[in-house]
């Protein structure tokens, strides 16, 4: 069995040279043959740029056949491929490529600012070459990808993948959703969202093909049914959110979607409402709620029933360990909880991350504590995340033990949005605090103005699309004159919610 | 009919992305997708308000910054589709 991205990704090129690999945002199709030698120009070119074999490349690029030719052409060059979201300010992108040292970025246009000077720049497609010899083989131990995440200092955070992590991932996809060369797969999700391992890396393992939706269309839940109907899609994946809002507002029953077969969702709780909605309308696919940290792939899964009974009233569960890896609960000396009592949930196994950039097996300089603990001599990455084993023999999710929530299925640090409030010249400091409304996080921000300076909603609303990603700009802002602590000095949490919500 | 419009659209904004804010500071000519006050989540809840509020129908391709930037463009918008 090909255990490499590169080695499963050839052999469907080999198999299937004649289907469809990837459907661009606009329509236009690329055979497994074109995308091959797409993927050897950028190969070719990056080790003419003198990458090669444990180096990083950056992707600041929009979704496209030739951003997906992009990230095998990097791993065919023996790299690891660190996508960043092109619409993110320019300043955190740039602090990524430098943290994880990239030799080189892939750009839809040119902009020096985007990299340190002296980094090789790829702009636009290189033209398509027929082979590419790479100076030695990918192992299953090469980084294959770097995805960065939230951090709570303020600064993200780089999860390092193999490729045998990946590769043991895409497998169990493949044989869970009975994967095939007939498939058509949505990319919903952006590349440096870890959805998009699966979006991508199992079609083109199986000779099926990549439906991209670009970033304006992916955020618009009413023309996505048209879309999914238009493109014939029969495997779609998503975070929750936009599922309820299709459901909602989507007029979903206009469209065909027969073609549908899978519907898998990740990243948050799908609230019941929007879910029994969904299923009503869409009674014929597949449904599956899977779960798992960026750091193990997806670790647990649960196939939902077709029919959703009335008295149910909760959340559907995380379900059952995925077969290529352990998942467990346990308390806070390790020690496994019985059913029906909450604990840690850790998992270990063939998915789960090398570490952090920067930190101890991560590679790199110093940088951030890998997340692990070791359990009669076994290393199992703990998620921070809170579960309990149900009657059914099921995980139910609990919620998070730190600072960090889950909106539009992106993590958030709440540190990292201090952070970057603080940085505003207009504010002495600020507080983040997130609360729970039915289903939906809503984020509350509240700021100090330095003296002499007036904090309007607006003017903070303005700061903050310029210094955070979107899905981390706080919904509510409470101007405050200082913020309440503790004796010790530490914000208290408590009161600053009583004085800014009651 | 403008007035009624240009009210409701002012409260809905007020209340859903600038709780807090005095609503003198809120211009009706002022940018609010290109400056970042209102997201993709916010265009999606005002169209749903506009929708239900002056039962009219939005299609996706209406939804752009050139009916959503300011106030005034919104209020147009749902003037000449109220016609």
């Amino acid at each position: 069995m090909a255990d490499t991205l590169v080695a499963m990704t050839d052999a469907a090129m080999r198999d299937h040279p004649d289907r469809v690999a990837v459907i661009d945002v606009d329509g236009t199709t690329t055979t497994h043959r074109e995308l091959d030698r797409l993927a050897n120009g950028f190969a070719a070119t990056l080790h003419a740029h003198g990458v090669g074999p444990g180096d990083r490349v950056g992707v600041c690029r929009r979704k496209s056949a030739g951003t997906v030719a992009g990230l095998v052409g990097i791993m065919r060059a023996g790299a690891a491929y660190v996508p960043v979201d092109p619409s993110s300010p320019i300043a955190r992108n740039r602090t990524i490529f430098d943290d994880c040292e990239v030799s080189a970025v892939l750009l839809d246009e040119d902009d020096l600012r985007v990299v340190s000077p002296g980094t090789s720049r790829i702009v636009a497609d290189p033209d398509g070459v027929d082979g590419f010899e790479p100076g030695r083989d990918c192992v299953p131990e090469d980084l294959a990808y770097i995805l960065y995440t939230s951090g709570s200092t303020g600064r993200p955070k780089g999860v390092c993948l193999e490729h045998r992590h990946a590769t043991s991932f895409v497998q169990w996809c493949i044989r869970t959703f009975d994967a095939s060369f007939e498939d058509r797969c949505s990319s919903h999700a952006p590349f440096h969202f870890d959805l998009s391992i699966m979006d991508l890396w199992m079609p083109l393992s199986t000779g099926g093909s990549v439906v991209l939706i670009g970033d304006s269309l992916a955020r618009d839940p009413r023309s996505l049914p048209g879309f999914i109907a238009e493109r014939g899609i029969t495997n779609w994946y998503s975070v929750p959110s936009v599922l309820s809002l299709m459901a909602e507002h989507g007029r979903l029953p206009e469209h065909d979607h027969s073609s549908l077969r899978v519907v898998c969702f990740a990243g948050e709780v799908f609230p019941l409402p929007g879910l029994r909605r969904l299923r009503s309308l869409w009674p014929e696919p597949r449904f599956w709620n899977l779960y798992g940290p960026t750091e193990t792939n997806v670790c647990t899964a649960h196939r939902l029933p077709d029919t959703i009974e009335d008295a149910r009233t909760e959340p559907f569960p995380i379900g059952r360990p995925c077969d290529h890896c352990e998942v467990s609960i346990v308390d806070d000396r390790g020690a496994v909880v019985p059913d029906g009592v909450m604990g840690r949930i850790i998992c270990r196994g063939a998915p789960v991350m090398r570490g952090y950039w920067g930190g101890e097996s991560g590679g790199g300089g110093p940088g951030g504590a890998d997340p692990f603990l070791e359990i009669d001599g076994l290393l199992w990455y703990d998620t921070g995340d809170l579960g309990a084993v149900d009657e059914a023999g099921d995980i139910v999710f609990h919620g998070r033990r730190d600072r960090m929530v889950k909106r539009h299925g992106y993590r958030i640090e709440l540190g990292e949005i201090e952070a970057g409030l603080d940085a505003a010249e207009f504010l002495a400091e600020a507080a983040v605090f997130a609360v729970r409304d039915g289903g939906a996080v809503v984020i509350h921000a509240a700021v100090v103005p330095m003296e002499g300076e007036k904090a309007s909603v607006i003017r903070l609303r303005g700061h903050a699309a310029g210094s955070l990603p979107s899905y981390m700009i706080p919904d509510r802002f409470h101007v405050l004159d200082r913020l309440p602590r503790t004796s010790t000095g530490k914000v208290d949490h408590p009161r600053l919610r009583l004085e800014a919500v009651g | 009919m403008a007035d009624e419009i240009r009210q409701a659209v002012r409260t809905h904004l007020l209340e859903d992305v600038l709780a807090g804010e005095d609503p003198s500071n809120l211009t009706d000519d002022m940018p609010l997708r290109t400056s970042g006050i209102i997201d993709s989540m916010g265009v999606i809840r005002l169209t749903g308000f506009l929708e239900q509020r002056f039962g009219i129908r939005v299609e996706a391709h209406e939804t752009g910054v050139e009916n959503t930037d300011t106030v005034d463009a919104i209020v147009s918008f749902v003037e000449s589709k109220a016609d």
